[in-house]
């Protein structure tokens, strides 16, 4: 389930803002339990460049070498709403067996 | 090892993991997980904070891993070709001499288990494998053959052997064979043992 939802956080993150790998990955890791390896964000990125729902610029760094920046794409800002929706629908389903039954 | 080799090492082993991606998306990810290590050092010649900086990054076989899932790319799956394999290159090689150990090569070449630099060490050392071996210990068995020629009374009558005591004959040939035999034996358990590591590392996914 984490593989499946972690796009849409990665998504959430980049919609109103532009961030770079490492700065997205120590936002990930903020939240315990998102982000097992830190390697393992890259492969996503990369596939949600392919899909079109991020988008990403080079651009020059003041201390080190070139950042690649990755900003959510418009079919980005709408893949991700229509989650929420449905992530929604689903957690109050699950809420309403789980919590109802404890 | 020095920081930068260690990095060199572990780009290299993520870009040959990522082998069977598409070619953008194995160059994404070397070049984001290269961006992210020179970002993340602060003091250059500090090992422990390299080391520190891969080990969060994980091992490359589970980005690999990671990277075959978004790519709906099946995982690696070792097939009993793999392992008929690494048996025509040792057994084979003396059931079926020379042609055995051909049948072998042709599927270790045709494999993905192994990366390039193991095939060519399985190719060099030793070519016809432990077949070879035995094929020159005829040919040198034989040119060291003595003729003996008796009298009616079995008496020695002259004893005549080819090739006879040389350096080449007393040092060279048996160290290089047993050098071969070595080779033979040590090369295909190499390749088995790194055939089970890359099963290991297809495990991941």
């Amino acid at each position: 389930m984490r593989r499946g939802t972690l796009q849409y956080c990665v998504l959430a993150l980049l919609i109103d803002q532009e961030l770079y790998g490492v700065d997205l990955v120590r936002a990930l890791a903020e939240v315990d339990g998102m982000v097992t390896s830190e390697g393992t964000i890259y492969p996503l990125l990369s596939r949600l460049r392919r899909d079109g729902l991020v988008d990403s610029t080079w651009s020059e760094s003041p201390t080190g070498p070139p950042r690649r920046y990755y900003r959510a794409t418009r079919a980005g800002r709408r893949a991700l709403e229509a989650f929420a929706n449905e992530w929604e629908r689903f957690r109050d389903g699950v809420d309403h067996f789980v919590r109802g039954q404890s | 090892m020095t920081p930068d080799q260690l990095i060199a090492d572990y780009l290299k082993r993520l870009d040959e993991e990522l082998a069977d991606l598409p070619r953008a998306a194995r160059r994404d990810v070397v070049d984001d997980v290269a961006a992210h290590i020179a970002e993340s050092r602060d003091r250059p010649d500090s090992d422990a904070e390299v080391r520190d900086i891969l080990e969060r990054l994980g091992d490359p076989a589970q980005i690999a891993a990671e990277a075959r899932e978004r790519f709906d790319v099946p995982p690696r799956r070792r097939s009993r070709l793999d392992v008929a394999a690494v048996l025509f290159l040792s057994v084979g090689s003396l059931v079926l001499p020379i042609l055995g150990w051909f049948v072998g090569l042709v599927l270790l070449w045709m494999s993905d288990a192994w990366n390039t630099r193991d095939k060519i060490l399985g190719t060099l050392f030793v070519p016809g494998g432990l077949g070879t071996v035995w094929v020159l210990l005829q040919t040198v068995g034989s040119s060291n053959a003595c003729v003996q020629s008796f009298d009616a009374q079995g008496h020695l009558l002259h004893q005549t052997c080819s090739g006879g005591a040389s350096t080449l004959h007393d040092v060279v040939w048996p160290t290089l064979l047993i050098a071969m035999v070595v080779a033979s034996i040590a090369t295909p358990t190499y390749l088995a043992v790194r055939l089970r590591g890359s099963n290991r590392r297809a495990a991941f996914a």
